[in-house]
């Protein structure tokens, strides 16, 4: 959850200390981190390519 | 009337006319704000209707993307094209015609949302949006399945059938979660105005996207990510 908000706001020092301890041990939330990045991503190269056909 | 139309001032004058206009005034003091005024813009030339009609179709993409409704999205666009026709003269040229109708398109598409909203008010989060969430963890609030990488997900983005699973997984997300989703990461309006516009607490709207991008997720690992790996 904390993750999926951190592309809404800036994460607090301590959230983010948090949040990187958290993912030094969970191998399976920074393969989710990077899905986040990925989905947003796809999001907007789908809109862009409507944009332009 | 833009000025060099009536005194036939063409781009060369307007050009010396800036240079002194902007010496004169920046040379004393450095200070002052040296902006040149609005009337030695270049001339703008009023779109034709033609012009605005040949975006049409751009237009209707974008609303149908927004709306999810065919017949709301041909109404916000007819919407937008009349009040472009009515006021064409007010284009300034500031922006391409695209984006000046877009923007107006906006306007539409945010009154066509608002007029949804009265009619069907956002209730809670119904069973089909909390399910998802509660199947995809344990009851301490650890994965019920970690999320296994996707490898090198770019390469999936130049792959045509990927992109219509991607539209299938858009289109199973419920109807109130697509529509906040897609006005925070297509429209990419801020948290505030989303917030405004549903009358919803910054924590409501994180939790919405957080269940919209849990779902999508789960939907591409399952349709493409965990079926091209086996």
């Amino acid at each position: 959850m904390l993750l999926s908000q951190a592309q809404e706001r800036p994460l607090g020092p301590a959230e983010r200390f948090g949040v990187m301890l958290h993912l030094l041990v969970c191998k399976g939330c920074s393969n989710f981190r990077a899905q986040l990045e990925f989905l947003r991503a796809a999001v907007r190269r789908r809109r862009d390519a409507n944009d332009v056909r | 009337m833009p000025y060099s139309a009536g005194y036939g001032w063409g781009p060369a004058e307007i050009q010396v006319l800036q240079t002194r206009l902007v010496a004169t005034c920046c040379e004393p003091k450095k200070s002052v704000n040296c902006a040149i005024p609005r009337i030695f813009k270049p001339p703008v030339t009023t779109p034709s209707e033609q012009d605005i009609q040949q975006h049409r179709p751009y237009l209707l993409r974008y609303a149908i993307m927004q709306l999810r409704n065919p017949e709301q999205a041909e109404d916000a666009v007819q919407e937008t094209l009349l009040a472009a026709l009515e006021g064409r003269v007010r284009f300034a040229g500031d922006s391409s015609l695209k984006t000046w109708l877009t923007g107006i398109l906006k306007h539409k598409i945010m009154d066509a949302l608002r007029r949804k909203a009265r009619e069907q008010p956002l209730t809670p989060a119904g069973d089909d949006e909390t399910q998802t969430v509660d199947t995809l963890f344990k009851s301490d609030g650890h994965w019920q399945q970690m999320p296994a990488t996707w490898g090198d997900p770019e390469q999936a983005l130049e792959n045509r059938r990927f992109w219509e699973i991607f539209e299938l997984c858009s289109r199973l997300l419920p109807e109130r979660t697509a529509r906040v989703y897609m006005l925070r990461e297509v429209m990419e309006l801020t948290t505030e105005e989303i917030c405004q516009e549903f009358s919803i607490t910054p924590t409501n709207l994180w939790v919405i996207l957080h269940r919209a991008r849990l779902a999508l997720r789960e939907c591409l690992e399952i349709k493409w990510f965990g079926a091209a790996q086996k």
